[in-house]
């Protein structure tokens, strides 16, 4: 009983004075070595030679962070946004990864040109990004189904249609 | 005086019949063994200011904050008790050895931005209950075990004398007195004995302010106990060969020898906490603090009372009626004392001293909750605790160096830990060399191995009070292989 009472005033004094720990989260960046101040090394590596490493460098120094926080949220969306635009069911299919790299999908040949009319005759670029990227936002849009033609990896969704 | 005769009576490893629970049965869980980590016992076990591995839930918990990386560790221990017993100047060298896992654990820290939240849990092997005794000497007195047993009719009071051991082994009158048995006796013996604590630690750690790390290990404990005894008294000499030991039973005319037999099995179980602060001053020095909340330890514990009489050919066996009465089932709880440890470590170019000093007053041990045991004899044996022990210091100092090129790392140390009863001469404590050395390949993967050397003094007697006492050199060895991986 002494024990739990220890126990408890220990913790309640953590609680109350606030604790100098702080934890990564996954709504923040992945701590690295360039984001993190160096606490006071016991084994300076002139000494200690490797065994310094083996005492002061965190784990997570050592590993790529986790893919998800590699790319900005924001450019992920972007490319969801693109991807949803299509009007799809299949985001799980492995040709996600491919649809969504980094390159540019490669022209159409087959995409008619009256399927991507400019909305005014007088379209400047800026006008022509902007009305192309409200229709994606719509989704399941009229132009959907030209999206999905430009996009010409998605050759597994032709069978269906 | 009265002190001393009363400290006398109740150390004496090997008891009477009844095989009452003593004050060594609470100081077998209540003094420490060599711990857990290779590392830990080249230096001497002086690592409550270092613990920045997965031994730190053993020595300092707090220490756990200080892991950066997800270690994995596992240890072997080899252990060998050598006893030089000498009984009437006569010596005889006897030894027992153990190989256990000594340590299995996982470290996992936690990723911060800032600080330390580290976790682990552990097996531990803390303490090795390997021991052997043999001695052998002819006793030229007027007294024997036969004699003490025929007096002592424990725990027999108030029964007939019909029940008393000598009287059912012929070795005795009809009225249950030994008249004809007058010492003059070879007695020998050995006790082997086997066991150790072991505890599933889980433990944590986190730094609370910079440089400053506060932790807890809970640890559920466990462990074995067995106890072997076999004691034997032969009329080497001749000198009954003529005398009926039981006057008008002509077969005990030629009495050759009294054996009796001890075999004590306990099942320990148990929990306690562990709670743990360490300071990192600059990249100087670490201050670490411990204290080590009563453990209560429950025995349930089995005795087994065998006993046998030799007249030339004939062999005559107690009667299993009477080997029931005395063997017995009973449960029981140690609590141990508060153990308190401050620690300072310091490392200059390479070079790490370390020290600490650990205060237990055993005075505060305690039995408690009996159960097939009166409460007056815990009571009684509590009261004798507080008599007959005392508080103790106990020091361990070590040293390390690393040399950095080839990633190899030197250490020696030194463990003292002084008699817990009042009085005893500075050669009762125990007193360990212990050297080692690390490897590390890779930056991953340590191997640490350690030697740790230890000598002291005891002595029990075999019954009554200094009438035939084994006094006993011992020596221990302990050989300690840890490896552990860091991702």
């Amino acid at each position: 009983m002494k024990a739990l009472k220890l126990l408890a005033f220990g913790i309640t004094m953590i609680a109350v004075q606030g604790c100098y720990t702080v934890l990564w989260t996954p709504d923040v960046a992945f701590p690295t070595k360039e984001l993190r101040e160096d606490s006071d090394s016991f084994y300076e590596e002139i000494y200690y030679g490797e065994y310094s490493r083996y005492y002061e460098i965190p784990w997570w120094y050592t590993i790529p962070p986790p893919p998800s926080f590699v790319t900005p949220v924001r450019v992920r969306d972007t490319q969801e946004t693109l991807l949803r635009s299509g009007g799809t069911t299949d985001r799980g299919t492995p040709e996600r990864p491919i649809l969504i790299g980094t390159n540019p999908p490669p022209p159409s040949r087959d995409q008619p040109p009256s399927t991507n009319p400019p909305t005014t005759d007088g379209d400047n670029s800026s006008t022509k990004t902007e009305s192309t990227t409200k229709e994606r936002e719509k989704g399941n849009s009229s132009n959907s189904r030209d999206t999905r033609n430009n996009d010409g990896s998605r050759s597994s969704d032709t069978p269906r249609r | 005086m009265k002190v001393l005769k009363v400290l006398l009576l109740t150390i004496f490893i090997f008891s009477v019949v009844s095989q009452a629970q003593t004050i060594s049965d609470a100081l077998r869980v209540s003094e420490s063994g060599l711990g857990v980590g290779a590392r830990a016992l080249g230096m001497g076990n002086a690592y409550n200011g270092i613990s920045d591995d997965a031994s730190a839930m053993y020595f300092n918990p707090a220490g756990l904050g200080l892991i950066k990386r997800i270690e994995v560790a596992g240890g072997l221990d080899y252990f060998n008790f050598n006893n030089n017993a000498a009984l009437y100047n006569n010596k005889t060298d006897y030894s027992s050895s153990a190989t256990n896992f000594n340590q299995i654990g996982f470290v996992f820290p936690f990723p911060t931005l800032q600080g330390s939240l580290v976790f682990g849990m552990a097996y531990n092997k803390s303490k090795d209950l390997t021991s052997a005794l043999k001695f052998n000497g002819f006793n030229f007195g007027s007294h024997s075990m036969i004699q003490y047993l025929e007096e002592a009719k424990t725990p027999i009071d108030g029964q007939s004398y019909k029940n008393s051991v000598p009287y059912n082994l012929f070795l005795s009158d009809d009225n249950g007195n030994v008249s004809t048995i007058n010492g003059n006796l070879n007695q020998s013996g050995t006790t082997l004995q086997e066991g150790g604590l072991d505890s599933w630690t889980f433990s944590g750690s986190m730094e609370v302010s910079k440089n400053l790390y506060v932790g807890a290990s809970l640890n559920v404990n466990s462990g074995t106990f067995n106890s072997n005894r076999e004691y034997y008294e032969d009329d080497s000499k001749g000198n009954y060969d003529t005398t009926e030991t039981a006057p008008g039973n002509s077969f005990t005319k030629n009495f050759t020898t009294f054996y009796r037999n001890d075999i004590l099995d306990w099942e320990i179980s148990g929990w306690d906490l562990k709670i743990g602060t360490l300071y990192q001053l600059s990249k100087l020095a670490r201050f670490g603090a411990t204290i080590q909340l009563p453990k209560t330890y429950t025995i349930k514990e089995t005795y087994t009372f065998d006993a046998r009489s030799e007249f030339g050919s004939n062999i005559v066996d107690l009667p299993s009626d009477l080997k029931d009465y005395f063997s017995d089932k009973v449960e029981y709880d140690i609590t141990t004392p508060f153990v308190f440890t401050g620690a300072a470590s310091v490392t200059v170019k390479g070079l790490i001293f370390s020290g600490e000093a650990t205060l237990t007053d055993y005075t505060q041990t305690q039995f408690s909750n009996p159960k097939g045991i009166s409460t007056s004899y815990f009571a009684s044996l509590n009261k004798d605790m507080k008599e007959l022990l005392r508080a103790v210091a106990a020091i361990n100092i070590g040293l390390e160096y690393t040399i950095p090129r080839v990633g190899v790392r030197v250490r020696g140390g030194f463990i003292s830990q002084p008699s817990p009863y009042k009085g005893d001469p500075s050669d009762f404590g125990r007193k360990y060399l212990t050297g080692g050395i690390g490897f590390l390949a890779d930056e991953t993967f340590a191997v640490d191995v350690a030697y740790a050397h230890g000598w002291w003094k005891t002595y029990g007697d075999n019954y009554g009070t200094n009438l035939s006492r084994v006094y006993q050199d011992i020596t221990t060895d302990k050989m300690l292989v840890t490896f552990s991986y860091r991702f």
